[in-house]
């Protein structure tokens, strides 16, 4: 390339990082401010000293901890269910023979073409008749299979020989040890790396939340976050609100740095959803 | 090589464990897939008000409600406009991204490719609070920004011509990172042999760019581009929380709509029916990318 072109480049990239970087700047600068009134007055200023404490403040709102729990168990458990039904239905479309298996596997693609949104009012009446309104079953199980997930692991596993089942049969293994023990093993980094995927459709869900809770109680980070801001409006502390958005994005980006080698361009291609 | 035993018959017990295998899967997608999906046609011909036992069948009657409101055209035309241009947008800068850091090695190269990445996985609901602190008129960055030079900032969220593209910012802002890393991807699969056939024949830089960098891409243009459709025709969060759809319904797009209908207005029939419209529109764009893969040959979702 030449270097007009590369100076254009570089200049380019130097404007796409203040675009990408901004936001977050203002978003700690203003979560490290003491009080409302610096917010107002002296927006630009670096806090001397930063009050870090608006981070445990914020945590410590009425009821800001309550949704924090609330994400973790919701999005931890429908990751953890999710991930062991994608073992079993990838297991048993790629080791096991039985009678209609292309179709029921088209039955699972066609799962791909139906975003939650688009039944969601059938999906509210289920729910309320089952009785789950405002528990978190409504956050778990709906979300326990994945048909996304089952594509990727089923892929992954007919890429690993046959041979390793063959020779774990020989063994004496039974079709759950297999799956579970040495499968897993086998795929470990892609089903991490789903894992990974699920757990962020789970923890960044809005819309679920919204429609299928009602109660401060089973609320999430997401819906919790704009209760906040709703409920202070007027006198919005934008210094507690940030540093309560600080707190909810946090710990995806925390996952996204330290587990960077699993989010390889095969996995998100389909990753698009949520 | 497992031919001979495949036309035998099934062995009963394999077929027991792969039903038990996949019972859990199945009965998760009937309750909440399969069933709710046909549903939702059902509840589309009724007047359900969403909580009382009985409805009555009305024919297309909700369907005829829609095509001929004037609310329906106005949020279905907000609806394609956030998509086009926010996809538009993000693909163009992506694309330009990617570019900008190929054939660059370095450790600042990769630390920006990581860092262009992390808006993606932000939550919408999160970053949306954060981009109305950001545009507020008062004392957020834009207020303040403006008050530097002297003058007053625009009302953005506000102000029906600015909030839909507010919104938009917000949109490409997470999303170009994610478009970058498709096309570096694409971009490292040509190989550096073409681009040096091309030099000896004395192409300059642009024609190399127009003539074979984006022609070999266009699989994953494609991609890109259908996917990102798909996924923006069914913005919620941002705009549920940002502008709630106003001014003037200007951000109003589908799924909040459907949202308003079925839990503000009880009105889940009609809500129903714009469900069922809007999965038609994405089942039309997911047969389109499908095929356009399908011709490609490529092996993507």
């Amino acid at each position: 390339m030449s270097s007009l072109m590369k100076v254009v480049g570089t200049l380019f990239l130097i404007l796409i990082t203040i675009v990408v970087v901004t936001p977050f700047l203002w978003m700690v600068i203003t979560s490290l401010q003491p009080d409302s009134a610096a917010v107002l007055s002296r927006p630009f200023h670096i806090p001397f000293p930063p009050s870090f404490s608006n981070y445990a403040k914020a945590m410590l709102v009425e009821p800001f901890g309550i949704y924090a729990v609330n994400s973790v168990v919701t999005a931890v458990a429908a990751t953890f269910l999710q991930l062991i039904t994608a073992i079993l239905a990838a297991y048993a479309f790629t080791y096991l023979h039985f009678p209609g298996k292309n179709v029921i596997f088209l039955l699972v693609l066609a799962v791909l073409m139906m975003p939650t949104q688009v039944a969601i009012i059938p999906l509210y009446s289920i729910i309320a008749r089952l009785g789950w309104l405002d528990t978190f079953k409504a956050l778990i199980i709906p979300f326990a299979a994945d048909a996304y997930g089952i594509f990727l692991v089923k892929q992954h596993f007919q890429s690993i020989p046959k041979d390793y089942v063959e020779a774990a049969k020989i063994e004496g293994a039974g079709h759950v040890r297999i799956a579970f023990m040495i499968m897993t093993h086998l795929a470990k980094p892609s089903l991490i790396a789903y894992a990974i995927m699920a757990f962020k459709w789970r923890w960044n869900d809005y819309f679920w939340v919204l429609i299928m809770t009602s109660s401060v109680n089973r609320r999430t980070l997401p819906v919790g976050i704009v209760m906040m801001k709703e409920v202070s409006d007027g006198g919005t502390q934008w210094h507690l609100l940030m540093a309560a958005t600080l707190v909810v994005l946090a710990p995806m980006i925390i996952i996204y740095l330290s587990m960077q080698r699993y989010f390889t361009q095969d996995y998100l291609k389909g990753g698009v959803k949520g | 090589m497992r031919k001979g035993q495949l036309k035998k018959k099934y062995n009963r017990q394999e077929v027991i464990t792969a039903f038990l295998f996949l019972l859990p899967m199945f009965s998760i997608f009937i309750v909440f897939k399969y069933v709710p999906l046909l549903d939702n046609i059902r509840i589309s011909f009724t007047n359900w008000n969403l909580f009382s036992s009985t409805s009555k069948f009305i024919g297309l009657q909700n369907y005829i409600n829609i095509f001929t409101s004037d609310m329906f055209w106005q949020v279905l035309g907000n609806t394609f406009f956030y998509t086009f241009w926010s996809t538009i947008i993000s693909l163009g800068l992506g694309f330009l991204m990617a570019m900008a850091l190929s054939h660059r090695k370095s450790k600042g190269a990769n630390i920006l490719r990581t860092l262009f990445f992390i808006p993606n996985i932000t939550t919408a609901s999160a970053v949306a609070i954060l981009w109305m602190w950001i545009f507020d008129p008062d004392f957020g960055l834009s207020g303040q920004l403006f008050n530097l030079i002297g003058w007053e900032s625009p009302r953005w969220l506000l102000t029906p011509g600015y909030a839909k593209w507010i919104i938009i910012s917000l949109s490409v802002w997470r999303s170009i990172g994610y478009i970058m890393l498709i096309y570096t991807s694409g971009l490292s699969s040509i190989s550096e042999e073409i681009y040096e056939a091309a030099r000896i024949d004395g192409a300059s830089t642009v024609q190399q760019v127009t003539r074979i960098t984006i022609p070999l891409l266009a699989p994953t243009t494609y991609f890109l581009l259908l996917t990102t459709f798909i996924q923006a025709m069914q913005v919620f969060d941002i705009v549920a929380v940002m502008t709630g759809g106003g001014p003037y319904n200007s951000t109003n797009v589908i799924n909040l709509y459907i949202y308003q209908t079925a839990f503000a207005r009880f009105r889940a029939g009609s809500a129903a029916a714009l469900s069922v419209i809007l999965f038609l529109l994405l089942l039309m764009f997911t047969i389109v990318q499908r095929k356009v893969s399908q011709q490609r040959g490529k092996d993507y979702v």
